[in-house]
């Protein structure tokens, strides 16, 4: 096992950058999540870890080794695909035990160590069906099987659980995570799930258009993000937003409104533009609340309740409440963001606002 | 929604299976049948089985059938492993590979008669080929002419005309295989060298194996090269058994004999064919 280090990498396609300059560290043992929406780069980042991508610019360091240009077979990773890559004319037993059999790794070791992982991960009734003669979940444990054998440095996963059914795919989650508190192993993760991402990480690296844009533990971005992209990817319902201006008197004063609201941060030029955030389970709905909105769609999920409603300037506002709410549509309702729980964004670089 | 499928089965499938009957059983009905008749000063005549009894002792025909075995035994492998070594190529990401896309397309693009119109000019002594060995001191070789030359100087013709069609087929099976998949053994340290043999090859099976089959099938029946080339000479070197029937049926009018030898040829393809799935498409034993 050991750490991993991303030094000013960069891949292009041709003249198109994908990835424009990743400076990221990741401690020996730790999982960490590359998040972001399709087409940031983050499934070409761990390809390029893995070395089935060859890097434009920069370093990547496993352990102490410089392994940039390293073939992917001695860099000590293995990685998990999306599709599970299972070969499907080979047994599970054959598929797990690919590695070693290409590797001439001796026979009682190989079975030592396809006997653990498939302990491990309860495939010992399985070892002599093929692929197609597996459930999705099975696939799964038996591309993670493949990994296991091996003995990597470092665990990468490439989308695992986006091709199972929700519930399947909740409990693969419980069960990676078990694993990986099991192994101690290092795990890069990629995701678009941002609800994985949140349970699984120990750090989340968000990635917008191939460049981190924050980088930290899963309530800290969830708390404190670093920009209005961060803080709106994090979260769903995501974060509401309504842009205000700063008043002279330093309130803000949302669009399309007449009330002021008070600044979380002071101090701010009168005329600037900023974005106020709110999360949804933080917006307090009242009767003397000093902003109003109309009434969309009210979700009854049981234990709380959505309820999208539509603001001046056509924001269409989340709130999220603990008690059972019935609200008939088109119905004004009141509402007041708890200065406390805002966040301060410039509406030009999307950049937060700190005090 | 009670009606029967069975008027709708019979209208969906009714040009298909005319086609069927029209080109494929009627022609092999008609080999068979004739081939029971002889023909003695002009009159047809049922002979019975003496046509298939008469070749039984037939030096000609025996002759005619080596040759087409042997050339079979040739032309097969190496038109199958020429069209994956091209194949495995084609799908390669590699610089100016667009040029030899096209490279490889052309001869399907070429008919036959002119292929071989062109292969005769580059093959003949004083042709292209015999010139460029001259250069070297080689030569000049009589290609076509030659006992020893000829049935390869066919192989080679319709080996070069042939692999590229076939290695679309295997383009086509390359690219279904999902990349990750290769992608996944050479991050376990698989070699180019074992992921072709373990991981390529028995995902390309069933293609490889329509391949295969339709190439020994095509090459059994082939007859416009010899007969355009060589005429089934030189002293008999490059008279496969469809020339041998095409002689005995055209040029000597004994059709008796000519639907004999065709049924027979049809009667080892179809054994050869039956061997091939039999080998190729059975799971290995591991299956189950």
């Amino acid at each position: 096992m050991s750490g991993l280090e991303l030094k000013g990498l960069r891949k292009a396609f041709g003249l198109t950058e994908i990835i424009s300059g990743v400076d990221l560290k990741i401690a020996d043992g730790e999982l960490v999540v590359f998040v972001g929406p399709s087409g940031c780069g983050k499934s070409t980042l761990l390809r390029l870890i893995a070395g089935l991508e060859n890097v434009t610019a920069g370093q990547i360091v496993i352990g102490d080794h410089d392994v940039t240009k390293v073939d992917p077979a001695k860099r000590g990773v293995a990685m998990v695909f999306q599709s599970y890559a299972l070969f499907p004319h080979m047994t599970v037993r054959q598929n797990i035990g690919f590695g070693m059999r290409v590797n001439r790794v001796p026979k009682p070791e190989a079975a030592a160590r396809l006997e653990k992982a498939a302990a491990l991960l309860q495939l010992t009734e399985l070892l002599d069906r093929r692929p197609a003669q597996l459930s999705g979940g099975q696939r799964q444990r038996v591309a993670i099987g493949r990994a296991i054998v091996r003995e990597p440095d470092v665990f990468l996963f490439d989308e695992p659980l986006s091709n199972l059914d929700a519930e399947l795919r909740v409990q693969m989650r419980g069960e990676l995570a078990a694993l990986h508190a099991r192994l101690g192993a290092t795990m890069i993760y990629v995701t678009h799930d941002q609800v994985e991402a949140m349970t699984l990480a120990d750090r989340i690296v968000v990635l917008r258009a191939g460049r981190v844009e924050q980088i930290g533990a899963p309530l800290d971005l969830y708390d404190d993000p670093d920009n209005l992209f961060v803080a709106g990817f994090l979260g769903s319902p995501r974060m509401n937003f309504l842009t205000a201006e700063v008043q002279p008197d330093g309130r803000l004063r949302p669009n399309g409104y007449a009330a002021d609201l008070p600044s979380p941060v002071g101090g701010l030029t009168p005329g600037r533009r900023v974005v106020l955030g709110c999360r949804p389970e933080n917006i307090e709905i009242t009767d003397d609340g000093a902003l109003t909105a109309s009434v969309k769609t009210v979700e009854q999920l049981g234990a709380s309740t959505f309820v999208h409603a539509d603001c001046a300037s056509s924001v269409v506002l989340a709130a999220e409440l603990r008690q059972r709410w019935s609200l008939k549509n088109q119905t004004t309702l009141r509402f007041n963001l708890p200065t406390a729980s805002t966040q301060l964004f410039d509406a030009d670089t999307g950049l937060r606002i700190r005090q | 929604m009670n009606r029967s499928p069975i008027p709708l089965l019979v209208l969906t499938l009714a040009p298909a299976l005319l086609g069927l009957a029209v080109f494929r059983a009627y022609p092999i009905g008609l080999a068979l049948y004739e081939s029971l008749y002889t023909t003695i000063g002009g009159e047809r005549v049922f002979a019975g089985f003496d046509n298939y009894l008469m070749l039984l002792t037939d030096v000609g025909f025996w002759k005619s059938l080596r040759v087409t075995l042997w050339f079979n035994l040739i032309i097969n492998p190496l038109q199958v492993a020429l069209a994956l070594a091209l194949a495995l190529v084609f799908v390669q990401k590699l610089p100016g590979m667009a040029f030899f896309r096209l490279l490889f397309l052309i001869p399907i693009g070429i008919s036959l008669p002119v292929a071989v119109i062109i292969w005769r000019i580059v093959l003949l002594p004083e042709g292209f080929l015999n010139g460029a060995l001259g250069i070297v001191g080689l030569g000049p070789y009589r290609f076509l002419t030659s006992p020893d030359f000829a049935l390869y100087s066919i192989i080679a013709i319709a080996t070069w005309k042939g692999i590229s069609y076939w290695m679309i087929f295997l383009v086509g099976g390359l690219q279904n295989i999902p990349p990750e998949i290769n992608e996944a053994a050479r991050l376990e340290g698989a070699s180019p060298w074992q992921r072709l043999w373990l991981i390529t090859l028995p995902l390309l099976r069933p293609t490889l194996l329509f391949v295969l089959v339709a190439d020994i099938t095509i090459n059994f029946l082939l007859f416009a090269p010899v007969f355009m080339l060589t005429g089934g000479g030189p002293r008999g070197s490059t008279n496969v058994l469809m020339y041998e029937a095409y002689k005995s049926g055209f040029v000597f009018g004994d059709m008796g004999r000519a639907m004999a030898i065709v049924v027979c040829l049809v009667a080892l393809l179809l054994v050869i064919v039956a061997i091939q799935f039999r080998l190729l498409s059975s799971a290995p034993k591991e299956a189950k």
